[in-house]
């Protein structure tokens, strides 16, 4: 993929709060034009990556470019061509809902009124009410509008569904992609939704602790990670891992892993180097259990570090 | 789009030029309001209508260059801190103005509101000052030669400076405006201090208004310094 190509670029991304790593040698590339969800648990660095995206945060090292420009250096340039909701909007409470809408129209190069207008009335907006009356679903509906309305190439959505009921977070879903997902433009949207992430995006990233662990497609998801079982023969335990195992488990003589990416080889290789029997069950995941089975692996894998 | 920054930092220190203009005018009418009793009520010798209006300008202009100053403090103080505290930095940071857009709003807005305040406190000694030798008067509480001169102008104009670099200095640093504007007010102390303690220490002796130039020159470095820094620290601070 060339600079060009990529709405999104980081390479190596570093950052540090303290002791705690919140982004290790992070390295992601969104191509241009489709819907990219990043998934991940609380404290997975989502919204950190996302900061540093956005400038808020400067990086300790590596780099990131936003359609191919330097994300940390902030230019009007750049700011017109992203939009971006963060999961807490910090809009001027003492402002009304026009006074918001009025006062970012007047920054922006590309405003459009219209779809501006027609967002307002969708979201049933009260013009009058001040931001700080707004309830939390309203004040969200605000941002999107906000994020939405100077038509931005890339939109960058910080958890922007999360804490809102299941109505307005399907309704805020569906106005996104109908008003952004057209093949053109770029959605980068970060949940810990993964029924939201699975809905509209083209491609998932399954960001835990401070690394994305996974990336593809949905359908590449389900087809290169598999759970394969295993019974183990009496009083003994695996002894050889394969490096493909992202997660394991053993209850009493059932050993269960989990394969990325899984292929029939290392299913054979691991029969022959295990006490097991030489049958293996393998069971297709969803996109909920792959993400639960790569973040708890990535927590076996630093407990074993931390123990080592 | 400055205008637009500038009308939105104008509403964000919506209540503190509000308290500006109601203390600006406060100054004269409770001035208007004391001299009146002193003249009805206490029988104070004011003689003419004119002694009176000269006597209330120049009451009002003392006691609001000292309220300008207040007010250079709290703007100063409040003016990056305020966006800070309910973190509408963060909203502001990812919209198209830069750093220094907003910074020159922030300082079109404080400096703009404090010059004007002390503007039309020194035109009112001013008016004292020059009308006078036209007014007959044998009252003790106005002065012979007048309240405003030049240096006594630039004096003020220079110890606000340092007041308002003060406290941008600290606000540049904080979340809330306590700390900046109590900063801002002790800045004058400092420069006072700075040129007390190197005039012993040179052993440099001065008076009168070489000592007033020596103190206006010292206040408008600190402001100056004091300022930069405030402004330098403001785009380059990790924010919020």
């Amino acid at each position: 993929m060339t600079d060009s190509d990529a709405a999104i670029k980081t390479r190596d991304l570093c950052k540090s709060f303290g002791k705690v790593q919140a982004c290790r040698e992070l390295s992601i590339e969104v191509p241009k034009g489709i819907t990219y969800g990043l998934l991940g648990p609380n404290g997975a660095g989502k919204s950190t990556l996302i900061r540093m995206l956005m400038g808020l945060h400067q990086s300790d090292s590596g780099t990131a470019e936003l359609l191919g420009q330097p994300a940390n250096h902030h230019t009007a340039e750049l700011a017109n061509r992203v939009g971006y909701v963060p999961e807490l909007h910090f809009i001027y409470r003492w402002m009304t809902v026009n006074e918001a809408i009025g006062f970012v129209s007047r920054l922006y190069n590309d405003w459009d009124s219209t779809l501006a207008d027609s967002l307002l009335d969708k979201f049933e907006l009260p013009r009058k009410k001040r931001v700080s009356s707004l309830s939390k679903g309203m004040t969200a509906k605000l941002g999107l509008l906000l994020g939405l309305s100077h038509t931005p190439e890339l939109l960058i959505l910080d958890e922007p569904t999360s804490g809102l009921d299941p109505i307005i977070r399907e309704d805020f879903l569906e106005s996104v992609l109908q008003t952004h997902a057209d093949g053109e433009r770029t959605v980068f949207f970060s949940s810990h939704h993964v029924d939201d992430v699975e809905r509209v995006s083209d491609e998932v990233g399954i960001m835990a602790d401070g690394q994305l662990a996974l990336e593809g497609s949905v359908e590449h998801l389900r087809q290169s990670v598999k759970r394969v079982s295993f019974v183990l023969e009496d009083g003994k335990l695996p002894s050889a891992l394969h490096e493909s195992i992202i997660h394991q488990k053993v209850d009493r003589r059932q050993w269960t892993t989990t394969l990325s990416p899984y292929s029939p080889e290392a299913v054979q290789e691991l029969i022959a180097t295990n006490d097991v029997q030489p049958t293996a069950e393998v069971i297709d995941l969803n996109l909920e259990e792959i993400f639960k089975d790569v973040v708890r692996g990535k927590s076996q894998t630093s407990a074993r570090k931390a123990a080592a | 789009m400055i205008l637009t920054l500038i009308r939105k930092d104008f509403r964000l220190l919506r209540n503190y030029w509000r308290s500006a203009v109601i203390a600006t005018v406060g100054c004269y009418a409770v001035n208007a309001i004391m001299i009146t009793w002193l003249t009805h009520y206490q029988a104070v010798e004011m003689q003419s209508l004119a002694v009176r209006s000269l006597l209330i300008l120049q009451a009002g202009s003392t006691v609001g260059n000292g309220v300008a100053v207040l007010f250079a403090a709290l703007l100063a103080g409040s003016v990056f801190t305020l966006e800070r505290a309910d973190r509408s930095a963060e909203f502001l940071a990812c919209l198209p103005p830069t750093r220094r857009d907003n910074l020159i709003s922030k300082m079109v807005v404080v400096f703009g509101t404090t010059i004007i305040m002390f503007l039309i406190h020194i035109f009112a000694g001013v008016i004292v000052t020059y009308m006078l030798p036209y007014v007959r008067t044998t009252t003790q509480l106005l002065p012979s030669n007048g309240p405003v001169t030049l240096m006594g102008a630039l004096s003020i104009l220079a110890f606000a400076f340092s007041v308002a670099g003060g406290s941008l200095a600290v606000a540049a640093w904080m979340k809330s405006n306590g700390v900046p504007i109590l900063c801002g007010l002790l800045t004058p102390i400092l420069v006072v201090s700075f040129v007390s303690s190197s005039s012993y220490l040179l052993g440099i002796k001065s008076e009168g208004i070489a000592l007033q130039m020596r103190m206006t020159t010292a206040a408008a470095v600190f402001g100056c310094v004091l300022t930069y820094c405030g402004c330098y620290w403001y785009l380059t601070r990790d924010e919020p």
